[in-house]
């Protein structure tokens, strides 16, 4: 293949690209997944400064351990995989070095109209799945805004398809606690 | 809710991961559990609720994004089998060569303590048991007394100490010349090999 690496290309070829050191394909995988990525990282940390820094982590770690992936699995979910790591570790060093109810669980760059959109639907339910614990959270990321099977949630978080089912119970049972009343109008 | 009820199966089946006989038997349960298909609705509506979830406000574009990234690229980990070969390099030839110098030097010791031997040197010093004899030790040696006298056994003779003392160290190292450059034709088609393809994905 001469010239860019483009979009005809699968992941799988960039991939082997990458590999060998190309920085351009390794550049167009990340056009791909950027959105993704940084979708699963905010929605797991709730702020979309911090999602995009993690975002950006998450790809130079991947670029770093790319030798190590297999195309077993889909190239989407390994990096989900190193995602929800970084995310985590966000969430962990901002909780060292603030108090639990400091975190943001509205976004700091929402405008003047802030107080009017943190009333809204979409505001109310980005507040409660923060609120859910990481563990669940981030089970319910994968499931309800990836659309990942079971089994694959279960390989990129590394735990049994048994826990996935329980954690992602337990998350919606916290939800439709907390978004009780938002469900009754519907 | 009653035991008879099929909560533990709705979450699977709603997100499609009940197997075709499981999922038939829910869905028959389901026609006629008026509590259980509440339940299923109650997670299509939370389901659908959580979409409403806001889309990450992107403070960056897509070409700053990887522009960024890109920026912060650090070299690549090599993989175990490129380590190897880059360590590899520089020591297969320090091998070849400290095998070379030690294989020719236990020659040429040998080979003065032969001549030594044969002018009578480790007598006249009291050490006698220096010298060699036919079979015993670690290298052959020459029984320059062997032949009695005639033309061909002195010919043989001569042949013997040519061999020993010229012809095995030469085709030793003319050996571990083979290989030292085996490994750097080796090196060198790796290196273009390399290069070629980081060429090639651009």
């Amino acid at each position: 293949m001469i010239g860019q690496p483009g979009v005809s290309e699968s992941d799988e070829d960039l991939v082997a690209l990458a590999k060998t050191g190309d920085r351009q394909a390794f550049g167009e995988l990340i056009r791909r997944h950027r959105e993704r990525v940084v979708g699963v990282v905010y929605r797991m940390c709730g702020d979309a400064c911090l999602a995009e820094d993690a975002a950006q982590d998450a790809f130079i770690q991947a670029w770093r351990k790319l030798h190590r992936y297999e195309p077993k699995a889909p190239f989407q979910n390994w990096l989900y995989r190193i995602a929800m790591n970084r995310a985590l570790d966000v969430l962990r060093r901002e909780r060292e070095g603030a108090d639990v109810d400091d975190l943001p669980l509205a976004s700091p760059n929402l405008g003047p109209e802030a107080s009017a959109e943190r009333t809204d639907l979409g505001e109310q339910v980005r507040r409660a799945v923060l609120a859910l614990p990481d563990a669940s959270r981030a089970v319910l990321v994968l499931r309800e805004y990836e659309d990942l099977s079971y089994r694959e949630i279960a390989e990129t978080l590394d735990i049994p398809v048994g826990t996935v089912m329980s954690r992602l119970n337990y998350a919606r049972k916290l939800l439709r606690t907390a978004l009780a009343p938002v469900m009754e109008d519907l | 809710m009653s035991e008879q009820h099929i909560t533990r199966w709705l979450e699977p089946y709603l997100d499609g991961e009940l197997p075709g006989m499981r999922r038939r038997q829910v869905e028959a349960h389901l026609k006629t559990c008026a509590a259980c298909r509440a339940e299923l609705e109650d997670l299509r509506v939370l389901s659908a609720l959580l979409q409403a979830h806001p889309q990450a406000p992107a403070t960056l574009s897509a070409g700053r994004f990887v522009a960024q990234v890109q920026l912060r690229l650090p070299r690549q980990e090599k993989t175990t089998l490129e380590r190897a070969v880059e360590r590899g390099r520089w020591a297969v030839p320090v091998l070849l060569l400290g095998v070379w110098v030690v294989v020719l030097g236990i020659w040429g010791l040998s080979g003065v303590l032969l001549a030594a031997g044969e002018v009578g040197l480790f007598e006249s010093l009291g050490l006698g048991w220096l010298i060699p004899t036919a079979g015993a030790g670690l290298w052959p040696t020459i029984d320059f007394s062997r032949g009695g006298g005639s033309v061909v056994a002195e010919l043989r003779q001569a042949v013997d100490t040519l061999h020993w003392l010229v012809l095995i160290p030469l085709e030793l190292l003319v050996t571990i010349g083979v290989l030292y450059w085996s490994w750097l034709v080796g090196w060198r088609y790796y290196q273009q090999h390399q290069s070629q393809t980081n060429q090639m994905g651009r």
